[in-house]
């Protein structure tokens, strides 16, 4: 340091560069004369126990995926170089050491990927693990921290154990076919399942797979430069390349691919999970790279071509953008100042981001993509279909929110750092360059697919290029809606730690804010008629109502002018009703008076009838409408009940980013569903057409499902509406409002009401045991002519004063149906088994009774709910009052 | 994958926009606003069974061809039997909650 005082900086900094090239180049030589000296001590001593003299240790191959992967190893380190160049600019012994440290590195690395012997892969390796153990132990020039010796030890005790499984399987290997050539033995057919799972453990720990993931995160003490090397780079990367090299062996074994599958899966998600609960960026970081490693080795473990290119696609686009993210930690805010050098910085590190999270034109997306289609493949259950699905959705979500978090934090500047060192901005232009790479690679997805398939050799791929199935697409964008959703939410309420916590508003947009609190719920004030103009009051609706039904009546073809492909009328119907139904559920949000809004909600509520109706489900219109109603009744009388202050002080459409954050998440679920075979639905409706006409000897099939073969289902049902109206009744009592209210009625009766309710509750008695007695065989049934009689028996308590045990009929009804479904055991049956009599030419089945107890119960508790909520409603001198 | 003809976008839209609004409202405060939401809710995710019960019944089975069956759009029937489920036990939770609401006003003002 002091003897280069004198000298010219120009001079001082052309030497030191040299130094620190020459001690590279030097720690690779050692590696060779080293492994050369092995080799002829092995010639020399040890030629009567080895099988191919011929084969020596430097004998090389060059498979594609060999050159990528060294490619990578190559490319990486030598932007870690540079990167850790200026940190080292006054420290000569050490940083020699250092560089000298990562051409021994590098070299071992390089070797373990070219080398055709199987020793000198596993020197490779295992010198490329010592060596990483000693970068990160002694740790970079300048940097606080060291790994503690109890850290270190374990990690230690870790890569050993990795480091002999691998060994150990090698030999078994070897010693089972006869050479040490690794072409020879990755394509053996003998591999057996003790050495299938000694290498799936030297790889597992190698790439930090879930039972082992808790290394990696604990070597992050490193210094930057070797955290953005070994571990997004070249040593965790490892294990995947030992995987593939293994893979044409390893196929044909059910161990192999269940064990790495499994794994795979599981260390997706729950390392993707982590990284958001990590409170240091760098660990969290380290978690990511866990989780990506993850989805590889799940494309790993499938067959077919497509999922290894998919896997080789994907650590390429990891190796990338990964670097670049452990470069931006060292990046601080002063050496941003520059604007171009900003700009740089912050279009990188979009690109960046885009890769990672896979969104369109990106190698990263490519990669997914393919990734996505691989796993689409035939699965041999549907348990194991959904467990992936499920994996791999719990894993991308938590990616992209990861992303997005880490995108927010960088914008805000709210990231916890742990600078070690400060990367200077003239290097910047070397990271940029390997993400424009993959930008690059990302924007010629034909030609590169075309590539990797010549490659990589495919005899059964079918040619399909990347983006041919429209439905995985859609899936990701609704995991993206899902990701970005979450993120805002956990980045607003602070809850992830490796973020500051904030009281500024993420971003700030006026018009959007003016938009969502002023102009739109004017505009469905308009709508809704609360004007004096009496073209919005009357005409905009009568002129919707025409159109609607011209369509929905006259078979008119909506397909044609937009442009859409329907097969039919009703489906014409139902696409126009669900969208229909969206925009005015989103009008509930904005309007404000609450009267107005319980007739809107029941006006949706017609709404999904008209859709039951025009999907051509009967029963379900009838429960649907006979539901809608009464609810509008209990929620008018709620209303009613309601202070006069509360009515109108329900003000909606006030927080902007609950809107935001709600149609993000329903997007994102629509989108999920919009193909449901990507996510398996029980469909077991062939069960019930073969069964319904031999056994139950009815036609209602929707109804014999509920009542024959569902009924379990049912019971349940019934059981909960029940429970609903006890405990409301519990409720009631508990405030002690006296039971002599009911009966006081809040309006007067007058005498045609009596009249009318007279002749209505006679037609309702008779509807209700009409469609009781239909059900078995046409839409209607229990339920429905329940509703209809408590309906009639509201009637009665309103009007007439009569009281009714409603609580007591309720709990008879129950009786009746659990009765009815265990008895059927007495007689040798199975539970809920229905049997079929014909009495004088006429069916009778014993499921009537089991409908006869759903219609006792339905009418029981209907008709008291009802009259709970007309209790409720206080009188007027009570009102006056309160 | 091909055959389910009901993906379409204005499906998707309306599902979406459902769902949302629903979400939005339970998020909302006050707790009548919040029942309209889990009703909202609720319908949306009717409908999503409803269209999974279209979706899966394209072709014809030999039950509905010899005549025992009498409906002309058969609907997978399981589908259907599910949403009368939930729409009784949306309904039974709907009142229920209406009442702890309003006994709840009460029981604070006596």
């Amino acid at each position: 340091m002091c003897f280069g005082m004198n000298l010219d900086p120009a001079l001082l900094i052309t030497i030191l560069l040299l130094l620190h090239v020459s001690s590279f180049l030097m720690g690779g030589a050692l590696i060779f004369i080293l492994v050369s000296f092995c080799e002829l001590l092995l010639i020399l001593y040890a030629q009567p126990y080895f099988f191919a003299s011929s084969l020596s240790f430097f004998d090389i191959v060059c498979t594609p995926y060999r050159q990528i992967f060294g490619a990578i190893v190559s490319l990486i380190a030598l932007s870690t170089g540079i990167l850790a160049l200026p940190s080292s600019k006054r420290l000569w012994v050490k940083g020699s050491a250092f560089f000298a440290l990562l051409g021994i590195f590098e070299w071992s690395c390089l070797m373990a990927i070219f080398s055709d012997h199987a020793l000198s892969f596993f020197s490779g390796w295992e010198i490329a693990s010592w060596t990483s153990f000693l970068l990160i132990y002694t740790g970079f020039p300048g940097t606080p921290d060291r790994l503690s010796s109890e850290k270190s030890f374990s990690i230690l005790i870790l890569s050993s154990l990795a480091d002999f499984c691998l060994l150990a399987g090698l030999i078994l290997l070897a010693n089972r076919v006869g050479t040490y050539s690794l072409s020879a033995l990755t394509h053996t057919s003998v591999m057996t399942n003790e050495i299938i799972a000694l290498m799936l453990i030297a790889a597992f720990i190698k790439s930090a797979q879930v039972p082992f993931q808790f290394w990696l995160p604990k070597a992050m003490v490193a210094p930057l430069p070797v955290s953005a090397y070994l571990h997004s780079a070249s040593l965790i990367q490892l294990g995947a390349f030992l995987l593939l090299l293994f893979w044409p062996a390893g196929h044909s074994s059910l161990v192999w691919h269940i064990g790495i599958t499994t794994v795979g899966l599981l260390t997706f998600s729950l390392c993707g999970v982590f990284s958001l609960f990590e409170r240091n960026i760098k660990r969290a970081l380290a978690y990511t790279t866990s989780s990506t490693l993850g989805l590889v080795f799940t494309l790993l473990g499938l067959t077919h071509e497509r999922a290894l290119a998919a896997a080789v696609l994907l650590i390429v686009a990891h190796a990338l953008y990964k670097s670049f993210l452990f470069f931006c930690l060292g990046i601080s805010n002063k050496s941003t100042d520059h604007k171009i050098a900003r700009l740089v910085f912050y279009s990188t590190l979009l690109i960046v981001l885009i890769s990672m999270s896979g969104l369109p034109f990106s190698l990263g997306a490519l990669g997914k993509d393919l990734a996505l289609q691989s796993l689409l493949g035939p699965f041999p259950t549907h348990a194991v279909q959904i467990f992936t699905w499920f994996c791999v959705s719990i894993g991308m979500v938590a990616n992209i929110v990861f992303v997005c978090l880490f995108f927010f934090a960088f914008k805000r500047g709210q990231l916890h750092r742990v600078i070690e060192m400060r990367t200077l901005t003239s290097f910047l232009p070397v990271f940029s360059l390997l993400a424009l790479l993959s930008m690059g690679l990302g924007l010629l997805p034909a030609w590169l697919f075309e590539r990797i398939q010549a490659e990589i050799g495919n005899a059964n791929s079918t040619g399909n290029s990347p983006g041919n199935s429209p439905e995985v697409h859609l899936w990701s964008l609704g995991i993206w809606f899902i990701g970005f959703a979450l993120a805002l939410f956990l980045f607003k309420r602070g809850w992830v730690s490796f973020l500051r916590k904030s009281e500024r508003p993420l971003f700030e947009f006026s018009w959007l804010e003016k938009l969502h609190s002023k102009w739109i719920p004017s505009l469905c004030e308009r709508l809704l008629g609360n004007t004096e103009n009496i073209f919005w009051n009357y005409g905009l609706g009568i002129i919707f109502a025409s159109l609607f039904f011209f369509v929905a009546i006259s078979g008119f073809p909506l397909g044609l002018p937009l442009r859409l492909r329907f097969q039919n009328t009703y489906e014409e119907v139902l696409s126009l009703t669900i969208f229909l139904l969206g925009l005015g559920s989103w009008l509930l949000v904005f309007i404000r008076a609450s009267l107005r809004q319980i007739f809107l909600l029941s006006a949706l509520g017609l709404g999904v009838c008209l859709c039951f109706a025009s999907a051509g489900a009967a029963d379900l219109v009838l429960t649907q409408l006979l539901v809608e109603m009464i609810s509008l009744v209990i929620l008018i009388f709620s209303w009613m009940t309601l202070r006069p202050k509360e009515r109108t002080h329900l003000r909606l459409g006030e927080n902007l980013f609950f809107s935001v954050f709600a149609i993000l998440i329903g997007l994102g679920i629509a989108l999920q569903f919009f193909d449901l075979n990507l996510i398996p639905l029980v469909k077991l409706a062939s069960l019930y057409f073969y069964e319904h006409a031999s056994q139950s000897g009815g036609t209602n099939l929707v109804n014999l499902a509920v009542i024959e073969f569902r009924a379990l289902d049912t019971l349940g049902e019934i059981t909960v509406l029940a429970l609903s109206f006890l405990a409301a009744l519990a409720l009631f009592e508990r405030v002690s409002i006296s039971s002599r209210h009911a009966s006081q009625v809040f309006f007067s009766v007058s005498i045609w009401t009596k009249t009318i309710s007279r002749i209505l509750s006679i037609l309702l008695c008779a509807s209700a045991l009409f469609f009781f007695a239909r059900g078995h065989y046409s839409f209607g049934g229990g339920f429905v002519g329940g509703l209809l009689a408590g309906l009639a028996l509201f009637l009665q308590q309103i009007v007439f004063r009569k009281t009714f045990q409603t609580p007591n009929l309720c709990i008879t009804g129950i009786c009746i149906s659990y009765i009815s479904a265990v008895t059927p055991i007495l007689f040798g049956h199975r539970f809920f088994e229905t049997s079929v009599f014909a009495i004088h030419g006429y069916t009778f089945s014993t499921s009537f009774f089991f409908d006869l107890g759903v219609f006792i119960t339905v009418a029981g508790s209907g008709a008291g709910l009802l009259n709970l909520f007309t209790v409720l409603i206080p009188k007027r001198s009570e009102k006056m009052n309160g | 994958m091909a055959e389910s003809t009901l993906s379409n976008f204005w499906i998707v839209l309306g599902l979406g926009l459902m769902t949302s609004a629903g979400l939005r409202l339970v998020l909302e405060k006050p707790p009548l606003k919040r029942i309209f939401g889990l009703t909202v809710l609720s319908h949306a995710v009717n409908i999503f069974l409803l269209l999974a019960g279209i979706s899966s019944t394209r072709e014809l089975h030999p039950a509905v061809l010899s005549g025992i069956v009498p409906f002309e759009k058969l609907l997978d029937p399981l589908p259907q039997a599910l949403i009368l489920t939930s729409i009784v036990i949306n309904f039974g939770l709907l009142a229920y909650l209406l009442i702890y609401f309003l006994t709840a006003e009460r029981g604070g003002k006596t």
